[in-house]
């Protein structure tokens, strides 16, 4: 039995793609794409550069639409939903690029994830240094975006998306460019992001030691399409997927 | 954001002092110099308030165009009163902006500019191809009534101000901040279920029911309008305003309208140097001091504060 399967994953589906396509022109970026993401799981998405997972990221938000196949959220149907409607309904994302407010306050940034909501001044500012000093930002809250070391600018873009309130928190490389120590606090915060605030995770990563280390269940995308799913050992073990990564040993 | 912000107060003195002025003084130049100067510093202003969201709108020059003519319309053909005329002016362009802003604010950057030069054209000819609003030569005979008569310089100067403090109080606001949002990176709004072309839109209607009701103010305060008052130049001006008094803070516009419209009275004198004197102190401005006159103060204060340390 895997460490995984032991841990408290795998409740209600509440994110679920049907045979989910998107062409840009000739090009194939996702293709025939089901899977599904579980309430409370810390799933990963992984493969190799330009296999379709940022593609399908912007599928799952809304910033792009699907050219065929379903999205379902929380058992409503979302497929072709606008950004706003989607994060709204409780799954928010964060970027790869640019991914801030590099122009503005740490304190003003996190406060833009506040917006959508109905709150008196005092409830958001409360709202900014709760999530600030979740996310080790509560000594900065003043200091320019752009000006933080790049350790916390991956984590006040995290912070946004928290502020922000949802159930699902999709990270698109929030690990890139980390020191070891601060892999080690991130992977530390999504575990308790789970297991005390109930949000289900989607982690887009390359760092394959701390996927290994964070997510339940890893899907492997390869050329736009599912290449394996299941346990982190399991696929870390399948030859598809390291034939994907390293290519055929001849 | 009174208690922090001396200049503030500072800013809510001058303008008291120039409604005062516009109330007392006999020449009537004199006045119409000050209803003039408050009327550039609002399309400044209001230009400086769509750059917020990252677009140069030239069709600031038509949606002041549109308040002057609903103004004078409502007035002249109708003989709606008074406040009401003046109350349209910044509803219908307001309203025409809202419409205006929801199909072009889908596009950015010199797509925009070029849209909103086209749009603001294209208006003009229709002013000019209208014989029922006076084609050419535009419209005549907005007065203000009797009683205001004399002290209407004084409420043109009130009227402008408060638009501007107006403005100033938006930008501080939680919507300001969302518009800076949007110019620094606007993938950020969408991604926490915020509507980004909604907010652009309304940032456009704010910025342009506050030149329409420049537009208003400045038919009373003209008693004549024409449709070579509000060609695309008059967007050109502005952001000349904006770029020698500083874009960075609020009161950059409005400094930078002051300066030059007083020596644009200077060098009205040398006809066909004016624009070219208008290019030059562009160019030298971006080069010499691009943060603008106000720029300018925040860094010899800087060097101020260093030399009393």
């Amino acid at each position: 039995m895997s460490a995984a399967a032991s841990t408290p994953a795998g409740g209600e589906v509440i994110l679920r793609a049907e045979k989910l396509e998107r062409r840009f022109g000739g090009l194939t970026a996702v293709s025939d794409f089901s899977f599904e993401l579980r309430e409370g799981e810390i799933l990963g998405l992984i493969g190799p550069n330009g296999a379709g997972k940022s593609t399908t990221f912007n599928l799952i938000s809304g910033f792009i639409r699907p050219s065929s196949g379903r999205l379902f959220l929380k058992g409503r149907d979302i497929t072709g939903a606008s950004a706003k409607k989607i994060s709204r309904l409780g799954l928010v994302r964060t970027f790869q690029h640019d991914s801030l407010l590099s122009e503005m306050s740490v304190a003003d940034n996190i406060l833009i994830g506040t917006y959508h909501q109905r709150l008196a001044h005092d409830k958001r500012m409360e709202k900014v240094r709760e999530v600030a000093s979740m996310t080790g930002l509560a000594d900065h809250l003043e200091t320019i975006a752009g000006n933080l070391p790049h350790g916390l600018q991956r984590m006040l873009s995290i912070a946004i998306a928290l502020a922000a309130e949802p159930q699902i928190l999709c990270l698109d490389e929030p690990l890139t460019g980390l020191q070891g120590a601060e892999v080690g606090a991130a992977l530390d915060l999504f575990e308790r992001l789970r297991t005390k605030h109930g949000l289900t995770i989607l982690l887009v990563e390359h760092n394959m030691r701390a996927v290994m280390r964070a997510c339940d269940r890893v899907i492997v995308l390869n050329y736009g399409r599912l290449l394996a799913e299941g346990p982190p050992e399991a696929v870390s073990r399948d030859e598809t997927v390291i034939e994907a990564y390293l290519g055929r040993g001849r | 954001m009174w208690n922090r912000s001396p200049g503030l107060w500072i800013c809510v003195a001058l303008a008291v002092g120039a409604v005062i002025f516009a109330l007392l003084a006999t020449n009537p130049y004199n006045t119409s110099l000050v209803v003039w100067i408050l009327t550039n510093a609002v399309l400044a202003s209001a230009l400086r308030f769509v750059l917020q969201i990252g677009e140069l709108n030239i069709a600031t020059a038509a949606f002041f165009g549109i308040g002057a003519y609903a103004t004078s319309i409502t007035a002249v053909f109708l003989g709606w009163p008074f406040w009401l005329t003046l109350l349209l002016a910044p509803i219908v362009a307001g309203a025409f902006s809202a419409l205006f802003g929801w199909v072009t604010l889908r596009t950015k950057g010199p797509y925009f500019l070029l849209i909103s030069f086209a749009v603001t054209e294209v208006i003009r000819l229709i002013y000019t191809q209208t014989n029922a609003i006076g084609g050419n030569s535009g419209l005549i005979g907005m007065f203000p009534p009797m009683a205001i008569d004399a002290y209407y310089p004084a409420l043109a100067v009130a009227l402008l101000a408060a638009t501007l403090f107006v403005l100033y109080g938006v930008e501080r606001s939680d919507l300001g901040r969302l518009f800076k949002a949007i110019e620094n990176n606007d993938a950020i709004p969408r991604s926490v279920g915020l509507n980004v072309i909604y907010l652009k839109v309304l940032c456009v209607v704010i910025a342009s029911a506050a030149v329409g009701l420049a537009g208003g103010v400045h038919a009373y305060a003209n008693n004549v309008i024409a449709p070579s008052d509000f060609t695309y130049f008059v967007a050109i001006l502005a952001l000349a305003y904006v770029k020698i008094g500083g874009e960075g803070h609020p009161f950059g516009p409005v400094l930078g309208a002051t300066v030059l419209t007083l020596v644009g009275q200077w060098v009205a004198g040398i006809s066909a140097w004016e624009n070219i004197f208008y290019g030059a102190v562009i160019v030298v401005t971006l080069l010499v001091f691009p943060g603008g006159l106000v720029g300018l103060a925040a860094r010899a204060r800087g060097l101020v504060t260093r030399g009393a340390r």
